[in-house]
This record gives C-alpha cells, structure tokens and sequence, in this order.
C-alpha cells in the first residue's frame, strides 16, 4: 500500500516500508472460528459452500441441483448434497493501552528509524503491522484505545482504506494519564460484538486479578484473544545502581527517592509474579500470550510471533 | 573535656563528607520516569523500614567513626578535678554526630526531630566544652612567670624502698625533672618538709643550676612531715618572690599525718595567707601512694610500769611491737637497752599484718636521774626507722613528801599522819630530821602544824597536810605557789579542818581544792568507798575489787562536800559522798581526801590496801616531773616547770639601778627581809637597788589599797599612771581601782642606802583584810633567753638549745627539726637546776617518734575536700602533669587512644555492616524475569 503523492503522510512513520515488507510474506490465521460478514480464507463456524468438503448430507427438495454429488449417486444410487466448510473473513480489533506509564522508553529500547521507541510506540507500530497485515489479507481490522476509558474507536473494515485510518487514529492518539485496564477492557469486551479476534498490547500496569478477569469476560464472549505483554528492558532487569529518583509516568506527581539496589530484589520478584499470573491465566483461557520485551527489534517480534503461529 | 590542639576540632566538618556524598548521590541523578511505579512502591512500602534503618545505621556509623577521629586527632584530655563530667559532654557530642548523620537518609518528621536533637546535644557539649575551657583558662592561665614552691617530704615514711629507690629519691627525681623541664623564667622555691619544714632557698631562684645544686643536697630528715607547717614556710617564702602567680606543689607519700585535716580552722589561716599573695597558688599534691605490698614492723612505744620510777625496785617496761604492713613478718628479737647497756633481749613470733605484740622486761635502775631506755630490733622490713624506739625515764633517788600533822599531841592512833608516814616509810623514826633510808623511794617528814615553818617546805614534792585546820596567808601563798610550780598537795580533810580557810584557799591558777569543804558527816555504822567509782587514774589500781580490800572500809566520819570548782571527784563512798577529788593547779596537782587516815575516822588504816592506796596517791600528786619524751613537734622543746606567778627582779650592785643586774630572777611576790644581810652573793649588803617588772592581775574588781613596809625606798607604779611612793617605814602608799582579770603593768623599784634593808608590799583587796601580795597575783615579765647550750642530736650532729620563756614558766627549746631519737643536751647551770639534776651533765630528751608515720593511711576523699575548700588542688600524676599546670595549659587524662580504639572498632563494624548490606541488596543481582525473547510461547501449544 503506497501513498499517491511524493509525500508520505505523517502517520505512515508507524508503517516503515520494512515493516511493510515483513508483512507481505505473512499470513494471520485465526484459531477459532470466526463469524464474518465476507467470504474469506478463515474458518466461520457457518457451513457454506466453498473448496473444503465438510460432510454429505441428504438432498431434500429446493437445494440447488448444482451441489449434488453425482459420483456418490452414480455409485449408490443416493442424491447427496456435499457439504463444504464456509470459509469468511476475519475481523480482528487492536486494542492498545494509551496510559502514562506506556511512555516509558527506556536505554535498550528498539528503534525506529533513529527514534528509539517508548512502548507506547512500540505498541503503534505494532498495531499498523497488524492493522496492515489483516487488511492486506482481506480480513477486517478494527481499534480500540484506551487509558482509564475508551478513547478512541475505529469499527473492523476490511477496506483499504482502513489502514489509513487505523493509522491516522493511531499517529494523533497521545499518552494519557492513568490505566484502568481491568475496567476498560470489559468496556472493549462488550463492544466488540462477534467472536473475533482481540489483539491486546499493553503493559497490563494493573491490578492483575482485575486484568484476568477481563479476559475472562473476552473468553465469555468467544473472542479470540492475544495478548502482547509489553515490557521495556530497564522494567524486567532493573539495572539502577545509585540512588535514584523515579517519578511516576502515571497520574499525580509521585516521586520516589529510592536506592534501587535494595528493592531490586523485591522488585523483580513482583514483576516475575506478576508475569507469570498473566500467563498463567492465558495459558489456562488458550490466549496467546506474548511477551514483548521492547528491546527487541519490531520486526523480530512479528516474525517469530507470526512465523510460530500456525 | 579539653582538647591539646582545639584547632584541629575543625576536622570534625569531616563529618560532613558522608553527608555530603549521600546527598550528592541522591540528588544528582535526575528523575526517572518511570512506569511501574506500582510495583516499586510495593516494593518499597515492604522495605522501607528496614532499607533506613540499615542506611542509618551505615550513615551513623561513618559519621561516627569521622567524628571519632576528628575527636582523637584534637586529644581531648580530662582534667582531674573536671566541674563538667566528660562521661557526659562526649557521649552527646558522638551521639549528636551520629543522629546527625543518620538523619539525612531519613525522610518525613522523623528526621526533624532527630536533627532537632542532634543539633540540641551538640550545640551543649559545644557549650559545656566550651565552658569548662573558659573555667580553666581561668584557673591555670597565669599573667607572666611562675613562683613555684617544691615542697618535699623528708619525713621517715618517706626512705620507704620503691623500686630500687627510695621513695624521697623519686621525689627528689621528680622534682629536678620538673626544675629541667619548667618554662624559661619560672622561679622555684624549695621546702624540705619534716617536723620543722625548712626553706632551702630564702626566695624564689630563677636560675636552674642553682635550684638542682639545692635539689642535689637535700637529704631525708626523719620524723613526721607537718605538711600543714611547710605549706605555711612555702606561702611565706612565695611572698618573697617577684611573679605574680604562685603555685605550690607538694611531693608526698601516702600519710595524713601532720596535715592537720582534724583542724579546718588550721586551714582557713592557711587560705587567708593564700589570698594576700597577688594570686592565690594552686596547691599541686604529687602523691607517690601507698605500697601494696609492704613489709613493715614497728616499735610502736615503750610503757612504764610506774608513775614515779625510783632506784627502791623493779619496773616492768613494756615495748610494744606492731606489723604495720601488709605481709606477715617475723622479726628478730627485741633487745633492750639502758643508758647504752643491753639488759635483755627477747624473741617475738611471726606477725601477721596488724598484730601487736607486748614484750617486757624488768628492771631495778640503779642510779637516780634521767636515763635513756632504749627498745631496737633487727627486722630487715622497707621503712628501717621505725625498728627502734627511746624514751627517757627519770629515776628519783628521793621523792620528798612533807606530812603536816594537825594532830601532833595525840596518841599514835590519833595522830593524823601516824599511819600515813608509816605507810610511805616502814620505819619509827620517820619525824623531824630523820629520814626513812635509802632503800625507799619516799622520803618522808612529818611536821606538827604549829611548827611548819617556810623552810620546811623547801625542797618538797609532795605536801600532806593531814588534818591541819588552817594555814598562815604567807604558808598558804607559797604552798599555792609551789604547786603552781609543779609540788602536788594532798589535803587529808578530818574533822579538824575549817573549811572556811580551805574554800577560799587560791593560787595563780584558782582555787587549789578540788571541792568546796563541808561539815562532818558521822555513821557510827561505817560508809564505805565504793571501787566500782574508781576511775581516776591516781587510784584505777583499786578499781578491781581484787586488788583492794578498800571495799571492807568502815569511814565513821567524814566531810561532805561542796560543788566541784574545777576539780574533779576522783572516788565516792557507797552513799555517793566524794571520797577522792583531784584537779590540776598550774604544773602540780592537788587532791582531797574527805576522811582522816587515823584509826578514829575508821578503820582504813587497817586495810591491806592502805599501803599501796597511799603511794599512789603521793605518786599522783607528785605528777611526772619534767616530761622529757617531747612528742614530735616542729622542734624538740621540753616544758620546765617553773615559775609561773611573780615578778621579774633585776638586782642592781648600785642604788641606782644602773648598768647590767648581776642577778636576774623570778620572786614570788615582795617580801624581803634581808636586815643587815643582802640578797644575793653577787650583791652588797649596802647601796644596792632591785627593780621588779611584771604585771598585776587583780583577783576581783574594786578599789584595792596598797601599803609598804620597806627600808630605804620604794617606787611602784601601777599601770602607766598611778604612782605610789614609800620609805622608811610601814607606810600607805594609796589607792587603786582595779578590775578583775585585767592585767596591769607593774614597776616597783626600790633602793637600799644603808643599814637595814627590808622591802614587803601588802594590801587590802576589796572585802578583804590586809595581806601580802600574793605571787601569783603577779606575772613575770618574760625572762630573756639563757645562753645558749650545746646539744647532740640522734644523728651526732650538733646542734643549740636554749632555756626560753614559754606561756607558763620556761622551756628548753633545741635548734632544729623534732627527728625522733634521743638528744644530750649539755645542761648550764639554771636548766640542771629546773631539772633537778643530780649531778652537772647532760641531760638526755628522747623526741617520740610518730606511730603514725609507720602506718599508710592515705589522706580520704573528706581530708581532700576539706583542702578543696581553701585551695584550688590538683593531684598530677607524673611530670608532664605539672609542666602542664606551669605552662597555663592544665592537664588530664588524655582519652585520645580511647576514641581511636572506639574509631577502630567503629570501622570494623561499619565495614561488616556495609558488606552486610551490600550483599543483602545484591543478592538480587540472581533473579531473572523470563520474559519475551526465549521461551514464553516458544514450545507452549
């Protein structure tokens, strides 16, 4: 997909062109069944009639002739309609956590270009890669932001068009300040109106009884759900030595002086718990879980992601 | 608390090193912004108590040990006597430090609070520091140079061996150490202390050869120290010098003696001497200490049996031997010698620290006199001059007892003093002009009342007057006189005494009666005396009922008695009535027997223990004589007795009172009746003049009239008005107002032309009746000191003495320091004459060694405080002390080793804490968050 004009618009700086390269050679399946509105290369739950056989069936009057097996009536003497597996479209909706503490950079993050790219950037880029891949596929794309609400939504389309506005609505969409991620993502959970596929990338900052709980509530509603755990290197290492201030990226102005080597143990200790609660409960709902460190370049992350999906 | 070198206290801004560190640490990084605030303030709201408290620990510590060295690198040091107890000023200033550090890693009110009281604690060990340093600067700065006064004991105690030396020579080391080392101009006075303490220098020397050249010759001189004395020689000779500041420093042993701590009064003359100088010295004790272990046995004194020791038998004298150390010690055996001659030698048996051993011997002196006893024993201990003691016994060839019978006419039994001369002589001859022999030590003569004439009583020591109803006023005043001058007077009060005459019977020193005389009181049945209220000396003999069979006594008549007027009663009958009463009267005794000794007043003649009673009570009155044991005094000086009352005469050979009197001497009174005769040898019969000089001290207040009777002339002149004239004649000379105690001068000059010479001064006291003058009515001016006599002291060097007037009567006072042992004094002719002296010689005086002074009682906090009250004193402990005081700078214990040890441990501590920590923290160094790039979904699913 390229632009019309010699200029690039702004917000394809989160579709970098080797991004674009990466995602031509790959392909999104989804797992579950989806329900889509347009014919398309993934499983409906809906039998149709297309290339893959799914089962015979009795001819009762007013099917159309044209699906009669007339090999199998040939031989027994049975009018039998085949039955194919309807294949249709998918609609995958990102949803991208947009709270304060995703503006977290960090020394080791990957870049882009030169700009080396906080998680929240990361998490863009991420979501035009796949916003561009499940488009470029035919299958709807679709976007949800949100720090402690909804902040901006963008229904699944499968238009062309739609990356631009998945892009456009990703470039303006700032930081914001706090994360509810538990409440919000029931809110997302309910919008979403079919099974589809919920692509979750955020740094899941919350209380993470909260969190399971929300997916959960996607499971319920028989969404596929992926997750993209985000974390920067500084946040699963903490590698501080000397006494240092820390200032939260979230909400009011909390300022911590704090000699970082006598809570790094405790620290990291946490976050371990706290990623293997995460993973734990996705393992058990059969959600992807990924764990993106974002020191790993954009690029490495889609393809071992994409590459390991089968 | 004071620091030798304040200026590097700056270094405790060290302190601020850790601080600063920290907070540079803290504050230079800038803020991260940072995401997972959630979990890090989990993280820290679980550790945070336990992450300050180690962090304020570390802090503390490291400011601690800063502060620490800073401290040790300013060497506080103590001063002995601090007014601000360094136990507090440094535990607030390192605690002060410490809370100051350890509030910098805390946060929230906590840290206010400590920093509050981190900088209150410091802020008062800055003050207190401050304010004893302003105390001491005012205590030891000195303007200009110093006048130094080195007293140094010489006393026995102080040849005591200490290492190898003797503890004076250490003194002595000191003390040229001191001289050597003292600031340039200092000006040093030396005191040698010891029973007569002795400048060495008249004044302050500024010139150090000099000062060690007297060092250098200073030897020990034995004897007590009298500290209280040498302070005063130093004070005096400190006057002397030429520097405003004085200091006095004393190098001593372990002795209270001679400090006169039992005497604050003593002191506060002592301290008003102090405050006249421009500036009141400090009072430097250097104090060498008691020996802890210490080998010493002593002769600690040599007893007597016998009050009166006379050639007639045996005494028994007693040396006590005592271990005053701390080891048990056996010494050698005990000789004894006499005049030289060892009669006896005995063996004494271990010791053990304390114990006190008597060893006697007897002995039967053969000639009369004063001899020397001497008590020696070889015991190889620390203090060597303790191992011997001398003491002088005066023999008596004779002890002539004058018995006054008041019943001279009646039979044998009746006779007041048949039984009593009997008693003291065992022999019918004893009556005038006969003596009892020379087998007995009393010499006995019995006089009947109407004959006792003045002569009679010449030469006596003791005067009995049994029964005698009364005496003439001129018997009377001179049997007052003698006693006064030493003769005792037993008064033996029968039925037949008026006690009007004996009430009212005074000599200089009151009344001579122990107790006011009253009526006869009779029991036809017998009082008896009762033992049990023997406890006056002269007769504690008697007070064991086994002894004395004086129980048994039937007294049919006796003398009640009257109230005590400066006597005390001695022994009472069973009813409670005074059976014995005694008192002292100037330098003799006088005693009352209130029954008569005859076989009408009852049966005590009769007793076994008459005898005996009797002898002790002659031997009581007759007193001890010249006492030549002389206590250990600033010099060696013997109390003679002597005239106490009378006037000076200066007899001239010309009646013009011109030129040097031939003869100078004491009269008791004017009462001469030379007639054709002259008064002396040395004088003519005619054309001759005396002059008396003395003082009038009136018995009662009122007018007194004054008469003569006198051939040629006589002048007197009272006071320095009234003047009186008479001669030729019995004449009244007139009147005068006087009043009771007060003394009034006295001058009476007479002179004799030719023919008879008779001078007599009489008069009538208010409410009384014409008498003679009495002596003691009259004080001498004081005689001149006789020449001078040669003595030989313990040591054989030689040495002065001299017979000097004292407060009463005179006394041989020897040149020099009181040095126990034994002095010959080679006696003129008036001193063997006070002393009785058999024969012309010398005269040995025993000074007694102090037993104290073999004993280590060091001085108590109480005697230190006492000294405290009236002197600044420090207590140095070595040279530098003193220099220290010298220098203006004070000193102390220096604590500075202390702090480093505390700094050094403190380092250790910090390190093993901080490892501690440090590991603790990175411990953490090891979890691992698996997270992203390996293994979270790769082989899941």
């Amino acid at each position: 997909m390229t632009g019309d004009s010699l200029k690039l618009p702004e917000c394809m700086r989160l579709l970098p062109p080797e991004t674009m390269g990466v995602m031509r050679r790959l392909e999104w399946y989804a797992r579950k069944r989806m329900q889509g509105t347009l014919t398309g290369r993934h499983t409906s739950p809906d039998k149709g009639f297309s290339v893959e056989f799914a089962e015979h069936r009795q001819y009762v009057p007013g099917d159309d002739p044209k699906n009669l097996d007339w090999r199998v009536m040939a031989k027994s003497d049975h009018n039998v309609i085949r039955q194919y597996i309807e294949e249709t479209n998918l609609r995958a909706t990102l949803a991208i956590d947009v709270s304060g503490s995703m503006k977290y950079t960090g020394d080791h993050a990957a870049k882009s270009g030169d700009v080396a790219l906080s998680k929240l950037e990361y998490a863009k880029h991420l979501a035009a890669a796949l916003a561009y891949l499940f488009v470029k596929q035919g299958d709807g794309a679709g976007l949800v932001t949100f720090d402690k609400d909804v902040r901006g939504f963008i229904r699944t389309g499968s238009r062309p068009s739609q990356v631009r506005r998945i892009l456009e609505e990703l470039h303006t969409t700032e930081a914001g300040d706090d994360t509810d991620v538990g409440t919000v993502l029931h809110g997302v959970a309910e919008r979403i109106p079919k099974r589809g596929l919920v692509i979750l990338i955020s740094d899941l900052f919350d209380d993470p009884a909260k969190i399971i709980e929300a997916f959960h509530h996607f499971d319920f509603r028989q969404h596929e759900l992926v997750i993209f755990h985000l974390m920067a290197e500084e946040e699963l290492t903490f590698p501080f030595k000397n006494f240092q201030r820390f200032r939260d990226l979230e909400g009011v102005e909390a300022m911590l002086r704090i000699d970082p080597q006598a809570v790094r143990a405790a620290y990291l200790e946490k976050i371990r718990d706290f990623v293997k609660r995460i993973d734990g409960a996705c393992g058990k709902l059969r959600a992807d879980y990924v764990a993106v460190n974002t020191k790993t370049p954009l690029r490495d992350t889609l393809l071992r992601y994409l590459g390991g999906r089968k | 608390m004071l620091f030798l070198n304040p200026l590097l206290l700056a270094g405790l801004a060290g302190v601020a090193i850790p601080i600063i560190i920290h907070l540079v640490r803290r504050q230079a990084a800038k803020p991260i912004e940072w995401g997972a605030m959630r979990f890090l303030f989990d993280t820290v709201a679980m550790r945070r108590r336990k992450m300050e408290w180690e962090d304020l620990l570390l802090m503390a510590a490291r400011c601690l040990l800063l502060g620490l060295i800073a401290l040790a690198v300013a060497r506080p040091f103590v001063p002995p006597d601090s007014s601000v107890p360094w136990l507090f000023v440094l535990p607030a200033a390192l605690v002060g430090i410490a809370l100051l550090g350890g509030s910098v890693v805390l946060s929230g009110k906590v840290r206010w609070i400590l920093r509050l009281a981190a900088v209150l604690l410091l802020l008062g060990a800055a003050a207190l520091v401050f304010l004893e340093r302003t105390l001491n600067l005012k205590r030891f700065e000195a303007s200009g140079r110093r006048d130094v006064a080195l007293v140094i004991d010489a006393s026995a105690s102080m040849e005591l061996s200490h290492d190898g030396k003797t503890v004076f020579a250490h003194a002595i080391e000191e003390a040229k150490q001191l001289v050597k080392e003292a600031p340039r101009g200092t000006a040093f006075l030396v005191v040698l202390g010891g029973p007569a303490p002795e400048a060495r220098t008249a004044s302050p020397l500024t010139h150090r050869a000099d000062v060690l050249g007297v060092l250098d010759q200073l030897r020990p001189v034995g004897g007590t120290f009298r500290a209280h004395e040498a302070l005063g020689m130093a004070t005096l000779g400190l006057a002397e010098g030429t520097n405003a500041s004085k200091e006095i420093i004393v190098f001593t042993d372990a002795q209270r003696g001679g400090w006169r701590f039992d005497n604050p009064n003593a002191w506060d003359g002592l301290e008003e001497a102090w405050k006249a100088m421009p500036s009141k010295p400090k009072l430097l004790l250097r104090d060498f200490g008691v020996p802890a272990v210490l080998r010493n046995v002593a002769i600690a004194g040599i007893e007597v049996s016998r009050r009166v020791v006379g050639t007639d038998r045996e005494v028994t004298m007693r040396v006590t031997v005592e271990n005053t150390g701390t080891e048990a010690v056996t010494p050698g055996p005990v000789s004894f010698e006499i005049s030289s001659i060892k009669i006896g030698e005995k063996p004494v048996g271990l010791l053990v620290a304390g114990q006190k051993e008597v060893v006697e011997f007897q002995h039967r002196f053969g000639k009369p006199g004063p001899q020397v006893i001497a008590a020696r024993m070889d015991t190889g201990d620390d203090l060597a001059a303790d191992d011997k003691a001398e003491r002088i016994v005066t023999v008596r060839g004779k002890l002539p007892v004058l018995l006054v019978d008041g019943n001279p006419a009646g039979s044998f039994f009746e006779r007041a003093t048949g039984y009593s001369a009997l008693a003291l002589a065992p022999s019918v001859e004893v009556r005038r002009g006969k003596e009892a022999g020379k087998d007995h030590l009393m010499d006995p003569e019995v006089v009947p009342a109407p004959e006792l004439r003045e002569d009679d009583l010449e030469g006596r020591s003791v005067i009995i007057l049994a029964d005698v109803p009364r005496l003439t006023d001129r018997l009377a005043t001179k049997i007052a006189g003698m006693v006064a001058d030493g003769a005792g007077l037993l008064v033996i009060a029968g039925p037949r005494v008026e006690p009007a005459f004996y009430n009212q019977w005074k000599g200089g020193d009151g009344l001579l009666l122990p107790l006011q005389i009253g009526e006869l009181a009779v029991d036809e049945a017998g009082n008896s005396p009762a033992t049990s209220t023997f406890l006056h000396e002269s007769i504690a003999l008697f007070n064991d009922g086994k002894n004395s069979d004086l129980d048994n006594a039937k007294v049919r008549q006796w003398r009640k008695t009257g109230p005590a007027e400066g006597g005390v009663q001695a022994a009472a009958f069973l009813n409670g009535d005074a059976f014995l009463a005694a008192r002292n009267h100037g330098n003799g005794r006088s005693m009352l027997a209130t029954c008569a000794f005859d076989a009408r007043s009852g049966n005590l003649p009769a007793l076994r223990a008459f005898v005996p009673l009797l002898h002790e009570l002659v031997t009581w009155v007759a007193g001890e004589g010249v006492n030549l044991n002389v206590e250990s005094a600033w010099s060696p000086s013997v109390a003679l007795l002597g005239s106490s009352g009378g006037l000076t005469g200066s007899y001239y050979a010309n009646p013009e009172w011109r030129g040097k009197p031939p003869l100078v001497r004491i009269d008791q009174g004017i009462d001469f009746r030379w007639e054709g005769g002259k008064p002396a040898k040395r004088l003519p019969n005619d054309r001759f003049s005396v002059e008396w000089r003395g003082q009038l001290v009136p018995p009662a207040t009122g007018e007194y009239e004054f008469f003569a009777d006198v051939d040629d002339r006589i002048e007197i002149k009272l006071g320095d008005g009234t003047l009186m004239r008479a001669e030729y004649g019995n004449k009244n000379l007139g009147k005068a107002t006087l009043e009771e105690g007060k003394p009034v001068d006295f001058l009476a000059k007479y002179h004799e032309d030719g023919g008879d010479a008779r001078a007599c001064l009489y008069w009538t006291p208010p409410g009384g009746t014409r008498q003679l003058i009495p002596g003691h009515a009259f004080r001498t001016e004081p005689l001149e000191a006789g020449g001078p006599m040669r003595v030989v002291d313990p040591a054989g060097l030689p040495r002065e003495a001299k017979l000097r007037p004292a407060r009463r009567g005179r006394e041989l006072a020897i040149g020099g320091a009181a040095v126990p042992g034994v002095y010959q004094v080679s006696a003129d002719e008036d001193l063997a004459g006070l002393v009785r002296l058999p024969e012309k010689g010398s005269l040995p005086v025993a000074v007694i060694r102090d037993p104290a002074e073999s004993h280590f009682e060091p001085r108590n906090d109480d005697d230190l405080a006492l000294v405290r009250r009236h002197v600044d004193l420090l207590q140095p402990a070595s040279v530098g002390d003193m220099i220290g005081v010298l220098q203006g700078k004070g000193f102390g214990r220096e604590i500075w080793k202390l702090l480093a040890v505390a700094a050094f441990i403190l380092f250790l501590l910090e390190s093993v804490l901080a490892r501690w920590v440090s590991r603790n923290r990175r411990a953490s160094e090891n979890v691992r968050v698996d997270f992203g790039d390996d293994a979270v979904w790769a082989g899941r699913r």
